[in-house]
């Protein structure tokens, strides 16, 4: 059912916890021992792109999903 | 893990809790009065919050918004045009502004000062920095709409002097006789204990829905301030009222997200899973269809069952669940057909149904979508008076922490209590803490390091509590009600309250704050209970299976609960009718 590509890169995550704060399905979640966010449950993701807005290192990559041209049925 | 002690009070004029677009509002009111202001979250500023996937906000047609909203749209969305007093009257009927379907037991002042407000607070979203005050309407696509009204306020707020406060929970109003003098809590970054004195503070933490298992609510909206309100003694109202939404999708592996109002959901059809139709069945034996009901499936809902929408919608949540109920759901949820829904209906509303497409690939044109009742918001909470003020001294409430719920009620709330709040601050003395003041800090620190200290264990993981309190709350304490469900989901809660609170650990400050949303959610979880149980008749958004009528010669009450001495006590409080009365009541 997934219409869309979820990555999180774990190199490039400073760990500021940001994404998991803003996650309003718990999508996301951060790993207090290792200091990176991860994925917990990519099923219960909305695409809502909150999570990429707040990323300070652009480390979240959505394709898909959101604000895509071709997301409108063609007619016929 | 450690916590490091408080360094000294911080000292403001007026405190906001919560950042949500009624905590926002309020925070910028105060300061533009002048005077010290602190905005203190629990996470992110504004980004945790309801307001910000919320839609509702824009309730008025202008024409660059006409391409998304075709024929046979405009009366989803003018709800808010209009004489003053045509307003007032819808929402005292139907309850919209400040709740949904819930008639006549509103204060009706507040719902005044909502009608009469509304459109300037709107308007003034401009100054700002908002581009468009309207862009947040009804949507319900999975966007966050609330950014682009949301983040200018934050700026705002800042340039003009207010100071804020991330991450920083708190855990429990400091009173002072009848008076509110501050606030205690933790910052998660710096990892220390905050004492906050603050002559007054206005509550807007949001509401509760998250102690349901199916809700659409962001995961933070835990009910904090309905429980650090009630610890600290204040009266609290209509906490029966929880608002379902019947849209929301509960297709597996998908997030329960609600199908946008728009004018193909309003055409498609709810059958069970035998294929039937249900709905009519329902309406004709509760007399729930309007005389112009036309029953012609071609027809857009409100047509079909000859009544508005805004009043249709727990009428259709409260089908639902007695569909399921009775085993003719599927996998606990009933089928939307939108199969048979026009093409031409497809877009609007903001792309309409076609939206959904924009998450998952749901294939609602080839099979019926599942869907299932989902908890959206509190319409009761903190009790106010129509100045906002609760019913202690220096603390006012808005939002849906507060009496009502909606974004229009968020910008008039806010402003208002921002206002009031900023007035009592001017005229009262200085918060100063006494030594008992000290002696219970102290206490309520020790508590909380106890949390920190305890070893992890498999009956006191926070998150696994969460989960048992939403289930118990959804089993028992639903949509549909009975006395005996009730004091079932009661007895399991205090089961809970007794076997695992003692047991509740926290590895880090991230834990710390789920253990008190655990807290919370359990006080908040027994409110919900004891006054659905208190209120013996149904009404709008109270469903008792055991007294399914409206009573309004006995309920047009508010039951008013309130901590006294360790115990909850319920009373009753009648409405003040002013200006408007049901049919029939002298």
């Amino acid at each position: 059912m997934l219409d869309f590509k979820y990555e999180l890169d774990q190199e490039k995550c400073i760990g500021c916890e940001k994404c998991a704060e803003v996650c309003p399905t718990l999508a996301i979640d951060f790993d207090g021992e290792k200091k990176k966010a991860f994925i917990l449950d990519i099923d219960q993701c909305l695409v809502c792109h909150q999570c990429l807005e707040v990323c300070p290192v652009a480390a979240i990559h959505i394709q898909g999903g959101l604000w895509q041209e071709d997301i409108r049925i063609t007619k016929n | 893990m450690k916590i490091n002690d408080a360094k000294k009070p911080i000292e403001t004029d007026v405190l906001v809790i919560g950042s949500g677009m009624a905590g926002l509002r309020a925070a910028i009111e105060a300061r533009r009065s002048g005077l010290k202001v602190l905005l203190v979250d629990k996470s992110l500023l504004g980004r945790a919050s309801s307001s910000i996937y919320a839609g509702g906000l824009g309730l008025e047609i202008l024409p660059k918004h006409l391409p998304y909203h075709g024929a046979g749209k405009k009366k989803f969305a003018s709800y808010f045009n209009g004489a003053i007093e045509e307003v007032f009257k819808k929402m005292l009927e139907e309850g919209v502004s400040i709740g949904w379907g819930y008639p006549y037991i509103d204060n009706q002042r507040i719902l005044m000062t909502v009608a009469c407000d509304y459109k300037i607070r709107q308007e003034e979203l401009r100054d700002f920095g908002v581009e468009d005050p309207y862009s947040q309407h009804f949507i319900g696509r999975p966007v966050s709409m609330g950014v682009p009204i949301i983040l200018p306020m934050i700026d705002y707020f800042k340039k003009i002097g207010g100071k804020t406060m991330e991450k920083t929970l708190i855990t429990d109003l400091i009173r002072q006789g009848d008076r509110i003098i501050g606030a205690i809590g933790f910052e998660m970054d710096r990892k220390r204990f905050v004492v906050i004195l603050a002559k007054a503070t206005v509550m807007a933490s949001g509401g509760c829905a998250q102690v349901y298992k199916r809700t659409y609510s962001p995961s933070r909206i835990t009910g904090d301030g309905y429980a650090m309100a009630f610890r600290a003694g204040a009266e609290m109202w209509e906490m029966e009222l929880v608002a379902f939404c019947n849209w929301t999708i509960a297709e597996p592996k998908c997030p329960q997200w609600w199908i946008p109002f728009s004018y193909g959901r309003v055409s498609g059809k709810l059958i069970n899973v035998l294929g039937e139709p249900f709905f009519e069945k329902y309406a004709k034996e509760n007399g729930w269809l309007g005389p112009k009901a036309t029953l012609n499936e071609n027809d857009v809902m409100d047509k079909r069952y000859g009544k508005a929408l805004t009043e249709l919608d727990h009428y259709f949540w409260r089908a639902c669940s007695q569909e399921i109920r009775e085993g003719r759901g599927d996998q606990e949820a009933v089928l939307l057909d939108l199969r048979e829904v026009p093409e031409d209906r497809w877009y609007y509303e903001n792309d309409g149904i076609a939206a959904l497409n924009e998450m998952r690939n749901f294939d609602w044109q080839k099979k019926p979508l599942h869907i299932a009742p989902a908890a959206e918001k509190m319409a009761g909470g903190i009790y106010t008076d129509e100045y906002f003020k609760t019913s202690l001294e220096g603390l006012y409430a808005a939002g849906e922490a507060g009496p009502g719920v909606s974004l229009p009620f968020c910008i008039v709330s806010g402003a208002c209590s921002g206002r009031y709040a900023s007035w009592y601050a001017r005229e009262a003395g200085p918060a100063e803490l006494k030594d008992e003041d000290m002696k219970w800090i102290d206490k309520k620190q020790q508590e909380t390091r106890k949390f920190l200290k305890r070893e992890p264990n498999d009956r006191g993981n926070p998150r696994d509590i969460k989960k048992d309190i939403k289930e118990t709350m959804w089993t028992y304490v639903g949509t549909l009600r009975t006395e005996e469900e009730l004091q079932k989901g009661l007895q399991n809660l205090e089961h809970i309250e007794k076997e695992r609170l003692s047991k509740l650990y926290a590895r880090d400050l991230r834990d710390l704050r789920e253990v008190y949303e655990v807290l919370n959610m359990v006080i908040v979880s027994k409110m919900i209970a004891e006054s659905a149980r208190f209120r013996t008749e149904s009404r709008g958004l109270h469903q008792r299976l055991d007294y399914p009528k409206e009573d309004n010669i006995n309920w047009l009450k508010n039951v008013i609960l309130q901590a006294s001495e360790g115990e909850m006590r319920l009373f009753t409080r009648p409405v003040n009718l002013i200006w408007d009365k049901p049919e029939g009541v002298s």
